[in-house]
Formats: C-alpha cells, structure tokens, sequence
C-alpha cells in the first residue's frame, strides 16, 4: 500500500492488481481453466462469482461477531451455499442460455476457493464497506483476468471473439485443457515481470532520491 | 460438552435462516424457471417441425403449445443400441396433419463428456418412416469449439432427411461407414466429417440417439410393446 491511497481505494484495487486473484494468489483455477474456452463464458462465470462474492463478503462481515470461532467455516460455506443456490435460481429463470453454457461451474462456484479464501482472510475481520470493496474488486480482478484468458483461447484456438468470426486460422489445442495451463503459464509469468520491473523502477528511483539527498546534505 | 450444544444450536439457527431465505427464492422462481425451460423445449419443438424446404411449420404453433402444456412428468427410460446405451426421454409427442403422423421425440447418447441430448421428428407416411429433422437440445459437455459446434446449424442439417432405408441399416457417421458400399442417407450414412473436423464422438453420439429413438419409435410406439 502507497502512503497517499486511501484505505478504501486500496482495498479495493489491490484484488484487480497486487493482489489478483488468478494470476497472483492462483486461486479458483478449477473454474478459470475449464471455463475460459470463450471469452463469453469467462466474462458470465466472473459476473457470477463478483455477485455471490460480494454478497458474501457482505453478509460474512455483518455476522462476524456473532459467529463462534470453532464453527465459522461451516457458517461462511452456509452463507456462500445459500447465495448460490439463488442465483442458480435466478439464472435458470430469466438468463437462460447463459445458466445453459455455463452449467456445472455455477454450483461449483460453492467451492470456489477465491470466496471461502475471502470470507476467512478479509470479511471476517473487516467492517462492512471495507469488506464489500474487497469483494467487488477480487470479483472484478478474477472477471477480467477470465476474460482476457477466455479472449485470448478463444481467439487462437477458434479464430472468433465474443462469437464474431475473426479468421479461418485455428489453433485447436488453445480451447483444449493444454492450451488453458500454456496461457495460464505465459499470462502469469507477463504479469510477474511487469511487476518486477514496476519494482526495480520504484528501487532505482528511491536511490536516486536517496544520493539526491546525500549529495545536498 | 456445553460449548459443542452451543455451536450445535448456534449453526442451525443459520442453517434455518438460509433455508428460509432460500424457500422464498424458489418459490418465487418456480414458474419463470418452468417457462424458462418449457419455452426453450417449445422453440426447439417449433424448429424439428417446420418444412425446411418452404420454412413453414407442419403443424399449428397453437397445436404444439398445447401438447407441450398438458404433456405431464419427464420419464427418462435407458434403451440400448448395438451396445450403445442411451435414453429416450418421454414423453413422446404425436401429431397428425394431412394423413400423415409425425413423431417427437428426446433422446440421448453418450458423447465426448456426457450425454448428448436431441430432438427429432419422425414422419410416418403411407406405411413409410424416414426422419424428417433434428435439434441438439444439449451438447454443454462437448468441448467448445470442436464437438459443440453441434449445436450449430450446418452440422445438424447434415442429418436432415434420413429415409426408412437408412433408418433400417442404423445411421453412422460417415467416419465410420468403411462397410458400407454407397456412403449416402439411403445408406445410413451422414457425412458431417467436413463440417465437424476433428470431432467425431459427438456426430457420433447423435447417430446413436437417433437410431435408439428410430428403434423405441418403431418397437414401443408403433409396435405396441409394453414397456
């Protein structure tokens, strides 16, 4: 955390950067690599886990003091069982096709790892807005990091984006499990790098500063 | 011992209020999910029934809705093909128009990563069967891009039209057909490899339901044997 953010705004940035979900932490990878073989699908299974994240979060931090120690996992699954089921629900009635195509991965977002993670390192010992922000920017961060993954399989391995037909040039082993860990692998190791930059940066300038200092002195 | 009743006591209290909150969801989606699920049925019954040489539907749109409405439970019953196990899923629906019956009905087959589900109408005229369309309800087990590209259009029209010859043989994908000498629909045989490259399971799977149906139409249905 920079001195001049505001709590707030890191809280809730840090899951859509520093802290990123997928690319970062590697967290929920079952869902982000079986779902991401369109970027439409990955942009339906990352809305669907913002909202029952963020509600969750909610939810969690308002009960957490009346929640026993020894008993809050199974608590917070209730919780987190409870907000999927309904948007299960809900899904199936007014947004059919996408309850369609996204299938399985609805019920498993159960066990996702990202909120259950969340419940128990953050809202549990956050205030409410704070835990809400939490949510909506992990939520945001594994979005968009579904989504370009989906973009970019989905471009390779079928030569369309978002189901518009770019060119003939496919590459099938992209939409294939394979394809999913390769561009896992070299999104990862991109994000890795740019932040190693960003801090040999942030190093070289301190140290300028630094003998800046030194030399007026 | 006390603190364990606590908990106990403590955790159905959540349990009871997430149960509580869940009921009310459910009651207040039951009918737009079953809507949801009857339209999708509707529209895919409304497309197995339309002449696709004139695009005109073969039957009354009014005619389908109610059938659909008044048709009752799903009943999943699991049938066998040359060793192929699939299912047709009843109810079966049955129209008559102009001196000829046509025949819905659901069935599934194995694919590359579950079920395949498919609707087909069959029509019977002057003694004769032959199939007349289909529609993949469900192929969201295939993998996207290779064999789910059945749910598109083109491929499924590649089964459009089996006559009661092609029927009697067995449909097979013309992958599959090395024994048989004239590779056309009279044959059997449907040629979706150009079309589906790389993905022969789910064509493949499709074949299969169709012939579990074509099998359960002509046995159960027409030939009146129990169940």
């Amino acid at each position: 955390m920079k001195k001049n953010e505001s709590m707030a705004w890191y809280t809730f940035k840090k899951g859509i950067t520093s802290e990123n979900p997928t690319y970062v932490q590697a967290l929920g990878m079952c869902p982000t690599l079986a779902v991401t073989t369109a970027a439409i699908n990955g942009l339906g299974m990352g809305l669907a886990v913002t909202v029952v994240l963020t509600l969750s979060n909610v939810i969690i931090s308002l009960i957490r003091k009346a929640v026993p120690k020894d008993i809050r996992i199974p608590i917070f699954i209730t919780v987190i069982a409870t907000f999927v089921t309904m948007i299960d629900l809900l899904m199936h009635a007014y947004t059919y096709d996408l309850w369609k195509s996204l299938g399985i991965f609805i019920p498993l977002i159960v066990v996702n790892c990202i909120i259950l993670g969340r419940a128990e390192a953050f809202a549990s010992k956050n205030p409410v807005h704070y835990a809400a922000l939490d949510g909506l920017g992990m939520g945001i961060g594994f979005t968009l990091s579904l989504f370009l993954l989906g973009s970019i399989r989905e471009i390779l391995g079928n030569g369309s984006w978002m189901g518009i037909h770019l060119w003939n040039f496919k590459m099938f082993m992209f939409i294939l499990p394979p394809g999913a860990f390769i561009t896992l692998g070299f999104l990862a190791a991109f994000f890795k790098y740019i932040k190693i930059k960003k801090e040999e940066a942030e190093k070289a300038k301190a140290k300028a500063a630094k003998q800046a200092q030194a030399q007026k002195a | 011992m006390k603190d364990i009743l606590k908990n106990g006591v403590i955790l159905m209290i959540y349990c009871i209020a997430a149960a509580a909150v869940l009921g009310f969801v459910y009651v207040s989606t039951k009918d737009a999910i079953k809507n949801a699920d009857l339209s999708a049925k509707f529209q895919a019954m409304k497309a197995v029934l339309t002449d696709y040489e004139t695009g005109k539907l073969m039957v009354d749109e009014k005619l389908i809705k109610d059938k659909l409405m008044n048709s009752g439970e799903e009943k999943v019953i699991e049938r066998t093909y040359e060793g192929v196990n699939g299912k047709v899923i009843l109810p079966y629906y049955e129209f008559d128009v102009n001196g000829k019956k046509i025949f819905v009905l659901v069935g599934a087959a194995p694919g590359f990563g579950g079920d395949v589900k498919v609707m087909v109408s069959f029509v019977k005229r002057n003694g004769e069967i032959y199939l007349h369309s289909i529609r993949v309800l469900d192929a969201s087990q295939e993998t996207p891009g290779l064999g789910a590209k059945i749910m598109e259009e083109g491929p499924q029209k590649r089964f459009y039209s089996i006559p009661q010859s092609g029927l009697e043989k067995g449909v097979v994908v013309d992958k599959d057909a090395k024994d048989r000498s004239v590779k056309n629909k009279d044959n059997g045989v449907v040629k979706t490899s150009d079309v589906m490259t790389g993905a022969t399971i789910t064509p493949r799977a499709v074949a299969n339901a169709i012939n579990i149906m074509y099998a359960y139409l002509k046995e159960v249905i027409l030939g009146g044997e129990k169940q």
